[in-house]
């Protein structure tokens, strides 16, 4: 066990490059994950994400970068290191499970525990424990042929965490179930994770569950970290288009940054949709006067009223209504450009009517195109 | 739950020092298995191009540097016009396996002709028969003068001189297509049986009719297996020995694998003549073989998946009666016919033709069996025994090699990787005859001359090809994620082999064993060239008495060899299934 | 009264223990040369005679007397490796190139390649007391041998075989080159491939050197008659058995004898003749190679072939013809072989020098028949 305190930074990968042929796949990535923590790499297929779990698992290499967990350095190009993937103490959850069909589910999570020649009873006892605690003990005996996928999954998690490795890694594991069982999967991960405290880095495209699980997310695209935090600021504060329009859903405008009112704070003027006009909002890092800005707000962040009185609002034309259940989806035309507005679900509105738009300068974002 | 009892993965310090990194247990193994590969297939075929620039003076002894060889290929009475024999054969047995492949196929997968099901395993016979036996069944069914199908026609039907006539190049065209045609049936079968039904779905709700869908949809799919499956026959035609040295060459038409034979072995032995014939030979076929893997094989247009499909079946109504007969027509013509005939021939002391129940006797039986028996014949009963051995030992080691070859290639990525597919694809270019030239002018300074071990070397050189495709398509659809969690969960790459591959992988190497072990069974090429007093095989046993004995004789020891082919058939069937045969 | 002479009864005495000693080795006495060769041959244990001739069981029983003659013992491994006369010389040329041996004596017909491999010193020099008994006659009779390295135990010559049973043979005879290419024999001739066995082009060449016909003249006829093309004299047998083609007027006398044993009422229609003008004999010759693993066995096995009872086994086996001063073949196979002392035999002065003809006259050949 580690003398030294890694636990502000337990997983460091830094400078991490990989090529794939003439494709740059992973551009340069680094971020660091604190000991017991949840991190997510989120983004689109493409985007890097499972290249750099691959890489930190060891099943490939890499082209340039390091790689640290707790304080052992697992691939270093500059020193010329590569731990194989078998000596690194990670438990991985693959996309598929990757379950055995040969096998039964206690044989199945019995393995890592063989291999490290542990004692018979030890591993029955800690077998039974770890299928405990993912709710499969009426199942010990099932030959992995015979499970749904959602128990293949519970398996293949019993699995992974059965020999408390260091590091724990998910490829997109909820991926192949449906809607309901994703959804009850996340929490019940996430409360496992929690549960025994192993550090994790999790790979998805889903940002709800990114939002749900993570403690911090990174959201990649194009083999690079587009921002990197913890959910309520990925979400509130994205640095650009690309994460606003990730993370949720926002309505894009192009934009000019007229002045800089006060640190983080500014004016903009809309250079898209029916006329000019300019919002206060908040700047986001690295925008300055003058500069070409994309301006995002949240549809849950747009008050449409069918009163025009006020602050001068944007005069639009609804296109749409959907009646969601707990709110109302509405579509308002402004020139060539077409708002989401979530409105409450008792609003009364009506296709073709002329509706009035108003935004609050908190929840208004100038951000990087 | 004391956590320090069980040890972590991590326990020494990491290596350091990058080629400390590269000396792990896989890639130690991928260094050793691509020498050995590389050594048994590059070695042969770097000899026979270094042969083929020496020139034989006339003495017979000594060689000189030159390109007379080459020049011999356009200049010789024979060589070119074997050429042009051997593409004619080569073309004529595609498109006769080709109609039958895919008639049969089509017929079996796709229509609801009666008891497709329980007529499948027969029409793929023919392929696990050695064609050099299916040859000499031919010549005594239909040889213009003492073939059985002739006689009767002269005696019952009144046929002047003979109704057909096989001792010819289209003879060879005919027994080659004939046993080559299941290769093509189970690429379209494979291909057919495989397909989406809902790509012709959408055609026949668009307003295409059963068969103009067939046309416009199906066959254009299925293309890319029937290319494959045309590009392999083609190629194993132009590489087969035993049928036009038994039907054409005696007759006139000689073919580039006759020729290399004689130019090896023959009366003015010039190997090194040979070994140019044999580059030219092996240049062909290995740039068709290079194309069907790069180009064809790759746009396979059908996707395996999971799900199981049911595909559409066309109703023939009364004209199914017409596929069942069409289909037992084929089992009768191409099974049945010639096993009866060598049957006929092999229950008579001397043949001449007549059918005489009263000389009928099993005596042939004894003399090629009987191995105790004091006037048994030394070169039948070594046979036998010797390629059992090598079956055995040749199969086993094969599939071990298969296995290992084709977990680094699918499990490992980068350049050995690469290389080794390559090296894998090397041989099923090259004739066994001329692998089997270069083997013997490699290795003849060595121990392993003259012995059953230079054979092995040879059989396992030409086909662990076979082997290998079979247990790599297996491994493809085993999920590579079954293998890596394995690693993450901490075992070595060998113990993943031995507790995860190997077991998920059982029934394609037993698939593979069995296949092998037929191949190996029936082989001939190789076995010509490398055999020597005491290491006959059976086929050389059946090429012993073709030369030096006479018909009834070879019939006997022909149906020997086919029964015991047919018994490995049964096995094969029972344990690997329906679908191991996956081209 | 003691005196110097030996008594009677000592003669006798001696006699008889001569005669005991004698017979306890199983065999007549032999000479010097085997004498000395039989113990290095027991130790060795085994010898391979690679040949195109002997029949399996001709080398059963060549191998029984061999074993028994010399009393080698029963664990001797008498191989007879039987492959085609081009493959033979094939495989020893390339065991010399090689310098890997694993056959001990090579039988063939082949006076081209043993020419050259003495020249190069491949063959073990033989000290043979039978020789003596051949040399006179293979000269006579044109044959080429080389003592001491390159004997010749015995030859074949191709003669006119027949089967009067099949339609238009049964009055069939053939004493001369005219009789086996007559026009009315259409349909019903076997063209033997001289591209595919020196025999037949050697042959040929042979019966052109003696000026007994004119090559281009009998093939011409020979191509009148619609032949097919065929090597191996086994399969053409089988033919003119079966009648697919009813006359080969190159073929083996020893086959018909062979193919009489397996089917006794052959002998009855299947018909020998013999060439007035002359038959030319092929001598097998046959040698020790080199660095062969079993040198001693081999020089012996050559000694009794080269002996009366050596030579028995094979003329009854294959129907050779033996050139041994006053050889007389055993009683079943006389029917089948001419007398060699009665029949007019043609060979050739130089069979390597005439070597040189064979490219020429397969030329000419393979223009007409292929």
């Amino acid at each position: 066990m580690q003398t030294e305190d890694y636990s502000g930074r337990y997983v460091e990968v830094d400078g991490l490059v990989k090529w794939f042929g003439n494709d740059r796949a992973v551009d340069d990535i680094s971020f660091s994950v604190p000991r017991g923590k949840f991190l997510t790499l989120l983004g689109p297929s493409g985007c890097g994400k499972t290249t750099t779990l691959m890489s930190i698992a060891g099943l490939h290499g890499i082209d340039a970068g390091t790689i640290r967990v707790g304080g052992i350095t697992y691939t270093s190009t500059a020193e010329g290191i590569f731990l194989p993937p078998e000596k690194r103490d990670i438990g991985m959850v693959f996309q598929s499970y990757a379950i055995w069909p040969h096998m039964t589910v206690a044989e199945n999570v019995a393995y890592p525990l063989e291999i490290r020649k542990a004692a018979p009873n030890e591993i029955r006892e800690r077998v039974a424990e770890v299928l405990r605690l993912v709710g499969l003990t009426e199942l010990t005996n099932k030959l992995a042929t015979q499970l749904s996928g959602g128990q293949q999954q519970r398996t293949a998690l019993a699995r992974a965490i059965v020999s408390r490795p260091r590091l724990l890694l998910f490829d997109e594991p909820l991926s192949n179930l449906d809607l309901k069982l994703r959804e009850q999967m996340r929490v019940e991960l996430k409360r496992i994770q929690h549960e025994v405290g192993i550090t994790s880095i999790y790979v998805t495209h889903d940002q709800a569950e990114a939002l749900v699980m993570s403690d911090e997310i990174v959201v990649m695209s194009k083999g690079r970290i587009e921002q990197k935090g913890g959910p309520h600021e990925i979400y509130t504060r994205p640095v650009n288009a690309y994460v606003s329009n990730f993370i949720g859903t926002a309505n894009l405008l192009k934009g000019r940054v007229v002045q800089v009112t006060a640190p983080g704070r500014g004016e903009v003027e809309l250079t898209e949709g029916a006329t000019p006009i300019r919002l206060p909002c908040l700047l986001g890092e690295g925008i300055m006067a003058g500069q070409q800005a994309v301006i995002s707000v949240r549809p849950e962040n747009v008050q449409a009223s069918r009163d025009s009185g006020g602050r001068a609002p944007i005069e639009g034309e609804v296109l749409q209504v959907i009646f969601l259940g707990n709110c109302i989806d509405c579509r308002v035309r402004w020139g060539e450009f077409e708002w989401k507005v979530l409105a409450h679900p008792r609003a009364e509105l009506r296709t073709g009517e002329k509706i009035y738009l108003r935004f609050d300068p908190e929840y208004t974002l100038a951000v990087q195109p | 739950m004391s956590v320090q009892t069980i040890p972590t993965a991590v326990t020494d310090a990491p290596l350091s020092g990058r080629w400390r990194s590269l000396v792990t247990q896989e890639s130690v193994a991928i260094l050793i298995v691509s020498m050995i590969v590389a050594a048994a297939v590059l070695l042969p075929l770097f000899t026979l191009v270094i042969s083929s620039f020496q020139v034989l003076d006339a003495g017979g002894f000594d060689t000189t540097w030159g390109l007379d060889n080459y020049r011999a290929l356009f200049t010789d009475r024979i060589i070119p016009k074997a050429f042009v024999n051997t593409l004619l054969i080569s073309t004529g047995s595609t498109v006769l396996a080709a109609f039958l492949g895919i008639s049969l196929a089509w017929i079996n997968a796709r229509t609801n002709c009666p008891w497709r099901d329980r007529l499948e395993p027969y029409n793929l016979i023919p392929f696990f028969l050695s064609p050099f036996v299916g040859a000499i069944a031919w010549h005594n069914l239909a040889s213009p003068d003492i073939g059985l199908i002739n006689i009767w026609s002269r005696d019952y039907l009144g046929v002047s001189d003979h109704l057909i006539n096989v001792d010819n190049i289209y003879g060879v065209i005919w027994v080659t297509g004939i046993f080559f045609s299941p290769l093509m049936y189970l690429f379209v079968v494979g291909s057919l049986r495989r397909m989406d039904p809902a790509l012709e779905d959408s055609a026949r709700t668009a307003g295409a009719g059963l068969l103009r869908t067939t046309f416009t949809v199906t066959l254009p799919l299925v293309a890319p297996g029937i290319l494959s499956g045309a590009i392999i026959v083609f190629v194993t035609s132009a590489g087969e020995f035993g049928v036009p040295f038994k039907l054409s060459a005696p007759y006139g038409w000689e073919t580039l694998t006759t020729q290399i034979f004689s130019k090896a072995v023959g009366d003015d032995a010039n190997h090194y003549l040979g070994a140019a014939m044999s580059m030219a030979l092996g240049a062909i076929t290995a740039f068709f073989i290079y194309i069907q893997q790069r180009h064809i094989a790759p746009r396979s247009f059908t996707t395996v998946t999971g799900k199981g499909f049911r595909p559409n079946v066309l109703d023939l109504g009364r004209w199914r009666w017409v596929a069942f007969g069409y289909n037992i027509a084929f089992i009768l013509v191409a099974v049945a016919l010639p096993i009866l005939c060598l049957l006929v021939v092999s229950v008579h002391p001397v043949w001449q033709g007549k059918i005489i129940p009263s000389a009928m006797t099993f005596h042939n039986y004894e003399k090629t069996l009987f191995f105790w028996q004091q006037d048994s014949i030394t070169a039948a009963t070594n046979g036998i025994y010797n390629s059992f051995i090598l079956a055995f030992a040749g199969a086993t080691i094969a599939m071990v090699l298969s296995l290992v070859v084709s977990h680094m290639i699918h499990r490992t990525k980068g350049f050995g990787a690469r290389l080794l597919d390559f090296l894998c694809v090397v041989p099923i270019g090259f004739p066994g005859i001329v692998l089997a030239m270069g083997v013997l002018v490699t290795y003849i300074k060595t121990p392993i001359y003259a012995t059953l071990w230079i054979i092995l070397l040879g059989y396992i050189t030409r086909f662990f090809p076979y082997g290998q495709r079979n247990v790599s398509s297996v491994m493809l659809a085993i999920s590579e994620e079954l293998d890596q969690s394995s690693r993450m969960a901490g075992a070595s790459w060998f113990t993943t082999l031995r507790r995860i591959t190997i077991p998920l992988l059982k029934p394609g190497i037993f698939a593979g064993w069995v296949l092998l072990f037929i191949i190996f069974l029936r082989e001939l090429s190789i076995s010509i060239i490398l055999y020597t007093s005491g290491t006959e095989t059976l086929s050389v046993g059946v090429y012993y008495l073709v030369n030096f004995e006479n018909e009834p004789l070879t019939a006997a020891l022909s149906i020997a060899q086919t029964v015991v082919l047919l018994l490995c058939v049964i096995v094969f069937r029972r344990v690997a299934g329906r679908e191991a045969l996956t081209a | 009264m003691l005196s110097r002479k030996p008594t009677n009864k000592v003669i006798a005495a001696t006699a008889i223990a001569l005669l005991a000693t004698a017979s306890s080795t199983g065999a007549a006495s032999l000479t010097p040369q085997e004498q000395k060769l039989v113990e290095g041959a027991k130790k060795e244990g085994a010898v391979t005679i690679l040949n195109p001739i002997f029949s399996d069981r001709t080398g059963r029983r060549l191998a029984e007397a061999f074993i028994r003659h010399y009393d080698l013992g029963s664990d001797f491994k008498f191989n007879n490796l039987r492959k085609g006369t081009g493959q033979t010389v094939a495989q020893v040329r390339q065991e010399i190139v090689a310098n890997k041996f694993t056959v001990d004596i090579l039988l063939v017909s082949a006076p081209g390649f043993f020419d050259e491999a003495a020249k190069r010193g491949a063959f073990e020099a033989l000290d043979s007391g039978y020789w003596k008994n051949h040399a006179e006659l293979t000269e006579k009779a044109g044959q080429y041998a080389n003592y001491p390295y390159v004997v010749v135990p015995f030859a074949y010559s191709f003669q006119p075989i027949w089967n009067s049973s099949c339609d238009g043979m049964s009055n069939f005879s053939a004493k001369n080159y005219d009789d086996v290419v007559k026009p009315e024999l259409k349909g019903k001739t076997i063209a033997s491939d001289l591209t595919k066995s020196f025999t037949y082009t050697n042959t040929s060449i042979s019966l052109q050197e003696n000026g007994v016909l004119k090559l281009n003249e009998l093939w011409d006829k020979l191509k009148a008659t619609d032949p097919l093309v065929e090597f191996r004299t086994e399969p053409k047998m089988q033919m003119v058995i079966s009648c697919q083609r009813p006359l080969d007027m190159w073929n083996l006398s020893g086959r018909v004898y062979q193919n009489v044993l397996k089917q006794p009422d052959l002998a009855k229609v299947l018909k020998i003749g013999r060439y007035t003008e002359g038959q030319v004999m092929l001598g097998n010759q046959a040698a020790v190679i080199k660095g062969a693993p079993h040198p001693n066995a081999a020089k012996l096995l050559i000694e009794f072939m080269l002996s009366k009872d050596g030579t028995d086994i094979f003329v009854e086996g294959e129907a050779m013809y033996s050139f041994m001063k006053g050889y007389r073949p055993p009683p079943e196979i006389v029917p089948y072989v001419f007398d060699v002392e009665k029949t007019k035999l043609l060979g050739l002065k130089d069979w390597v020098a005439a070597a040189k003809l064979a490219k020429p006259i397969r030329d000419d050949w393979q223009a007409r028949f292929q």
